[in-house]
């Protein structure tokens, strides 16, 4: 039986101490481009790699997304992520055998990641050599879980749509069940959120951030801040190592999205600025589209990134 | 002969452990949250189908259904909602229907104001419509009727449900008389929230993650938003229950103005303060606009 460690790993420690004194960087690509492991680095990268990969038939419910085909557009994602043709290797780079992966998924009733994508995610881990017994998926219970308390990474999965309080659903936001009271960081429009990917139990953790944007809902009404009539089929997933690059992309997509649907530039409300914070004032990661390098794959039809 | 008696003493044991727990199960049921609501909604609104199956929420059970949304309700006092569905014919979209019942008529217009975004459409003591969502307050009731797709004639049975709704619901309630304090001259339409509680203060005009202005259920407080020409201005009026805490609000925020402009990582909103001004147990914030003469000018009103 593998050795379970409260800390880091040795192999984690190189890793992390490899990746400190690259800058963050680790799993380069042919151009150089960054996938910081983690998020806390303290000397972000100067331009962070997001794959956008999209196929029509994917853009349906959660709970009638052919898994395979899902399966593999997350590893076309990931091999373009990394910069590798084969995508075991891609996962191989993020992951090794000695890992404990925590994959905070998300169960929101109204639109939550789907299933099929956790298995996948929890398929290639194993592929690696990750023991199944070291691999846990959990949202609303990770405080609790003692597999997340020891974890030494994390994936952080899940949909895309408009929140009441933080204006978006992000990845960033994903990890507030880390804290024992989410509504602490509800005031302005959740600005400090990144605060929390400084807690010990996630700094230099989460190793993967993946949007799902399959039927992503670009805006909210009434208490469940959810009607079906505001998702559309847009059938993609970003992905990528920073999750403020990849919240700003999905951020820009749903933007887009808003303006196109109500006829005139409508704003994200709230304002989702926990994104630009999490860059300026917390340094997780690139904001600004021109520190993002954004891979597009698969079907273009209306990415609306254009 | 002794063996009848055993088994009939058995099986009378049994009957009253049965009607005892069934008893007991039966107090931990959650009685309606809006008694008296429940039965007088119609079974069908143009051809709609009120779904047999309605829930009962109380302060406690409400994060079950509304997940992450259910802060706002409970800082107004929620104590209670009862959710319908209401059944579409084909090709249509249900409506879901909320009622909630909150502390006072004045809570449910305070949370009527928290999304004021859409049409007054003329149901209850005030509505609005916006994209398949209808909201109104009526008594101590707030009301959400929601499509879940888009049609004309969801949009009609969403209107028409509402209207039918807000003739069961009682129809008594006064306005919070804090809004009395707001100046008219400037004031856009619609606009004026009432809160008493720090987390929706700061989802309207972000203060701080502290509460430094001691907002609490204690304090009624009224936001409205004001323009001039070109310009914008949030006025915030807030009634304490006695000076001190007005007079300490007012040193707390003072101090963050004073040290707001040392401090580089302050967003926009943090330094936003523009002036205030505290009388007796009432204060009064401007906040937003650069134009100080025009801050002042609003507060004179207030006090006036």
């Amino acid at each position: 039986m593998k050795k379970r460690h409260s800390g880091i790993t040795r192999r984690g420690f190189l890793r992390a101490t490899s990746s400190l004194a690259a800058g963050g960087i680790v799993g380069l690509g042919s151009q150089g481009y960054a996938s910081t492991i983690g998020s806390q680095s303290p000397a972000k990268a100067a331009k962070s790699r997001v794959v956008l990969v999209r196929n029509p038939q994917v853009a349906v419910a959660a709970n009638e997304v052919p898994p395979d085909l899902l399966h593999d557009m997350l590893n076309q994602a990931m091999a373009a992520l990394i910069e590798v043709r084969d995508p075991s290797e891609a996962w191989g780079r993020l992951f090794s055998a000695e890992d404990v992966v925590g994959i905070k998924t998300n169960v929101w009733r109204n639109l939550r990641t789907p299933e099929a994508l956790e298995q996948a995610i929890r398929t290639e881990l194993l592929e690696v050599g990750v023991s199944g017994s070291d691999i846990a998926v959990d949202d609303r219970g990770v405080r609790t879980s003692e597999l997340f308390r020891q974890a030494s990474a994390m994936i952080n999965v899940r949909p895309m749509r408009t929140h009441h309080w933080s204006g978006l659903g992000t990845c960033l936001k994903n990890m507030i069940m880390f804290v024992p009271r989410p509504a602490d960081y509800h005031g302005d429009s959740c600005a400090s959120l990144g605060a929390i990917w400084q807690l010990p139990e996630l700094a230099g953790k989460v190793r993967l951030n993946i949007l799902v944007l399959l039927t992503p809902q670009f805006h909210g009404v009434g208490p469940h801040s959810f009607s079906s009539r505001f998702t559309w089929p847009y059938g993609g997933l970003l992905v990528g190592t920073d999750p403020v690059a990849v919240d700003a992309t999905g951020a820009r997509i749903i933007q887009a999205k808003r303006n196109e649907y109500f006829g005139e530039t409508k704003p994200i409300s709230p304002p989702p600025h926990h994104i630009e914070i999490a860059d300026t004032r917390y340094g997780l990661g690139n904001a600004s589209p021109d520190r993002i390098d954004l891979v597009e794959l698969g079907w273009q039809e209306s990415s609306l990134l254009g | 002969m002794q063996q009848p008696a055993v088994i009939w003493g058995v099986l009378v044991a049994i009957l009253v452990g049965a009607i005892g727990f069934a008893l007991w199960l039966f107090s931990k049921q959650p009685a309606p949250a809006t008694a008296g609501v429940e039965t007088s909604l119609p079974s069908s609104v143009n051809g709609w189908q009120r779904a047999p199956d309605s829930q009962h929420y109380d302060p406690e059970s409400i994060f079950s259904y509304i997940n992450g949304h259910a802060e706002v309700y409970l800082a107004y006092g929620m104590r209670g909602c009862d959710a319908e569905r209401y059944i579409g014919p084909d090709g249509e979209p249900d409506l879901i229907l909320d009622i909630f019942e909150m502390a006072s008529p004045a809570d449910a217009f305070g949370v009527f104001t928290h999304d004021t975004e859409g049409e007054s459409v003329g149901i209850g003591r005030d509505s609005r419509y916006r994209y398949g969502w209808l909201s109104f307050w009526q008594g101590s009731h707030f009301v959400s009727i929601v499509a879940e797709g888009e049609s004309e004639l969801s949009e009609q049975a969403t209107l028409e449900l509402g209207r039918l709704v807000a003739a069961g619901l009682p129809a008594e309630g006064a306005m919070p008389a804090i809004l009395e304090a707001l100046p008219e001259e400037g004031l856009v339409a619609g606009s004026a929230r009432y809160l008493h509680h720090p987390q929706i203060l700061n989802t309207h005009l972000p203060v701080d993650a502290e509460n430094l202005l001691e907002v609490g259920m204690d304090t009624p407080a009224v936001l409205g938003r004001y323009n001039r020409e070109s310009a914008w201005a949030y006025l915030l009026i807030i009634d304490y229950p006695n000076e001190e805490r007005a007079e300490q609000a007012e040193r707390n925020l003072l101090e963050r103005l004073s040290t707001n402009v040392a401090r580089a990582d302050a967003t926009a909103s943090e330094s936003g303060f523009s002036a205030c001004r505290r009388e007796g147990m009432r204060l009064a914030v401007v906040a937003e606009t650069p134009d100080g003469e025009w801050a002042q000018g609003l507060l004179q009103t207030v006090f006036d």
